[in-house]
């Protein structure tokens, strides 16, 4: 399939789209959270397969599958969405947003430092935690999803998440309320 | 998710993108089980949806074909207002709250300002002032452009529109106001191989109102750009045109790009504050025949203009119908709508079905005056069912409801679920997840969104 969309084949993009663009619009849709319309998510998963054919020759299937590429391009269109929808939804003037604007763009910067040490950090739970963890917190699945394909109980899913996110919270000296997380 | 999860949620969404391509090579998670995930997720098939995602995006890779090909450019148009539609209703929410305040209705026409290509008319003291660029300034660059869509300079702040085709994305540039360099910097954007950005300055510094700016956009020196003092009120009524149609005001104001070309924005005024337009159908609403369309005089009908200049579904262009044919009317046979703070009175509850088993439904509620009936729930797996629904769809009616979302009652948000609609629009059946020991569905309807009949007839003079 990724060698046909190298050649520019629209059959191929189409096959990909049937294959994964149900599971591409759920991504969207949890990380619209309820913002945005239908049309908004399916526009996103238009616009990440249009990323996805445009861009095919930074995939690197080294990497990983092409899945999930097209996933990790899907969840950051969501994001822009959804930072755009909440934006313009809070806007309250011009000069308003004027001002949001500078501060938001400052708010979402992580240092590479932290970015560096999350990703460690992360890369330190065991399995199933760490995929537990990467598809709870990264793609934003449902607990009873998850639960389903770990063969767990929702319960026993929501205490392995609880331990990774102590864990993280000591390591990174964040407390609940949001100390040293930047908000969105 | 809970507050403390929505927290680890934020810091994870703030991991750059590329750093998390990267980091994938490494396997940072075991990615075979996405493919499980899919197996899980299959089960709710949601083949329109499938089809629609398909459609805009091969439609999308064809744009070199567009230029000919009339339905084709209208599905392009739909992608670029859709684009936008979010930031043009917010935008249009806040100028529909301000309509509506008694004392503003009184002193309307004093304080009103066109923005041209900001979509925006705002509301401001008489003596406030307020310079804009007329007319959207465009640069070639190698086979692209750069478009300077817009640029407000005003006392309380300033803005600055820029679209790009085929040019790299620009986060920020420097703008000469003045005798003095400020920063700019995108707090709004929308990117797929063509963007749009939307830029305020980045500190707290106000930009001084000026009647001249130079952009420094990549090492590029645009300008010195002209600037004029926006049009108020009175200028507008002479060129602008307004009609009110189920509590909606609809105003066209026309701009004369040259060379036979005339830019429409529309701007709709509200009494309900929480309604916000979608759509005024320039991008299809549903049948292709309802859409919004250009006639002069002689009642020939102009050729809308649907390139990818397009920023707001608010926003549109079209070619004049004869050279020196300067009055036309613009016609919107319908509005696309919704209502973000409607909700139905209570909540809607239908037992849901041994797995393999359906069974008939009669629930009925109403939402925002629109009533709804679930008629018939089908249990198909354990973790899904759908639910078919009538909601009266009916182009003819003067309002009828396109679709609505659903909340539950431990959830602030509307949840996520997908539908299929009949072939002539309005919702038909609801595909929704469920727990597999669920016994019933317990919603809300909350924010409908919904089609209003008109015509509004605009008719505007190009000067």
């Amino acid at each position: 399939m990724v060698e046909r969309i190298r050649k520019r084949d629209t059959r191929a993009l189409e096959e990909a789209i049937d294959a994964y663009g149900l599971a591409l619009k759920a991504l969207v849709t949890r990380i619209l959270s309820g913002r945005g319309s239908a049309e908004d998510a399916e526009e996103c998963v238009s616009d990440a397969f249009l990323a996805a054919w445009h861009d095919i020759d930074k995939y690197d299937g080294q990497r990983g599958s092409f899945r999930t590429w097209l996933y990790t391009i899907a969840k950051y269109k969501a994001l822009d969405k959804r930072r755009q929808i909440s934006r313009l939804t809070n806007a309250a003037s011009l000069q308003e947003d004027t001002h949001i604007a500078g501060a938001s763009a400052e708010q979402q910067a992580m240092s590479s430092e932290t970015e560096r040490e999350l990703i460690d950090l992360i890369r330190k739970f065991g399995e199933p935690d760490r995929s537990l963890f990467w598809l709870r917190y990264f793609y934003y699945e449902e607990l009873e999803q998850l639960a389903q394909l770990f063969g767990l109980t929702k319960k026993a899913v929501e205490n392995r998440l609880y331990r990774c996110r102590v864990a993280l919270r000591q390591a990174l000296h964040m407390t609940e309320k949001g100390d040293g997380v930047n908000e969105e | 998710m809970k507050n403390e999860e929505l927290q680890i949620v934020k810091l994870m969404d703030q991991i750059d993108k590329e750093d998390v391509m990267q980091e994938l090579k490494d396997g940072l998670y075991d990615q075979s089980l996405e493919q499980s995930l899919l197996d899980i997720q299959d089960e709710v098939e949601d083949k329109a949806a499938i089809e629609r995602i398909k459609s805009r995006t091969l439609s999308l890779l064809q744009e070199g074909h567009m230029h000919t090909q009339q339905s084709a450019k209208r599905r392009f148009l739909g992608r670029h207002a859709r684009l936008l539609a979010a930031a043009a209703a917010a935008i249009l929410l806040l100028c529909a709250v301000v309509f509506t305040m008694p004392d503003v209705q009184a002193g309307l026409k004093k304080v009103l300002r066109f923005l041209p290509g900001i979509g925006v008319v705002q509301e401001g003291e008489a003596t406030q002032e307020t310079y804009v660029l007329e007319k959207p300034y465009v640069q070639a660059i190698g086979e692209g452009t750069l478009t300077i869509d817009g640029i407000v300079l005003q006392a309380e702040g300033s803005i600055i529109n820029l679209r790009g085709r085929e040019v790299p994305e620009v986060e920020q540039f420097q703008a000469e106001i003045g005798d003095r360099i400020y920063t700019f910097r995108s707090f709004m954007r929308s990117a797929s191989g063509d963007w749009f950005g939307s830029y305020g300055v980045t500190t707290d510094a106000i930009a001084p109102v000026a009647n001249e700016i130079t952009l420094y956009v990549d090492g590029r020196t645009i300008g010195p750009l002209k600037l004029v003092t926006a049009k108020t009120a009175s200028d507008l009524e002479r060129l602008g045109a307004s009609e009110l149609q189920q509590g909606i005001r609809v105003t066209a104001f026309p701009t004369d790009l040259g060379d036979g070309l005339v830019r429409i924005q529309l701007n709709a005024q509200s009494q309900a504050a929480d309604r916000i337009v979608h759509s005024y159908g320039v991008s299809p609403i549903g049948e292709e025949d309802i859409g919004l369309y250009v006639e002069d005089d002689n009642g020939t009908k102009a050729i809308i203009q649907q390139d990818n200049d397009l920023s707001y579904p608010s926003d549109f262009r079209f070619r004049e119908t004869e050279e020196g044919m300067k009055t036309y009317t613009v016609v919107i046979p319908y509005l696309k709508v919704s209502d973000r703070n409607a909700a139905s009175a209570g909540e809607v509850v239908i037992p849901v079905p041994q797995v393999g088993s359906s069974h008939e439904v009669d629930v009925s509620t109403e939402i925002d005056g629109f009533p709804v009936a679930f008629t018939r729930i089908e249990r198909t797996i354990a973790s899904g069912v759908s639910v078919d629904v009538d909601t009266d769809f009916d182009l003819a009616k003067p309002r009828t409801l396109n679709y609505f979302q659903i909340r539950t009652a431990d959830s602030p948000f509307p949840e996520s679920f997908s539908w299929e609609d009949h072939e002539q629009g309005g919702m038909k059946t609801l595909y929704l997840a469920i727990n597999p020991d669920q016994t019933e569905l317990r919603f809300s309807l909350v924010e409908p969104h919904y089609i209003i009949k008109g015509p509004w007839r605009l008719p505007v003079t190009v000067e």
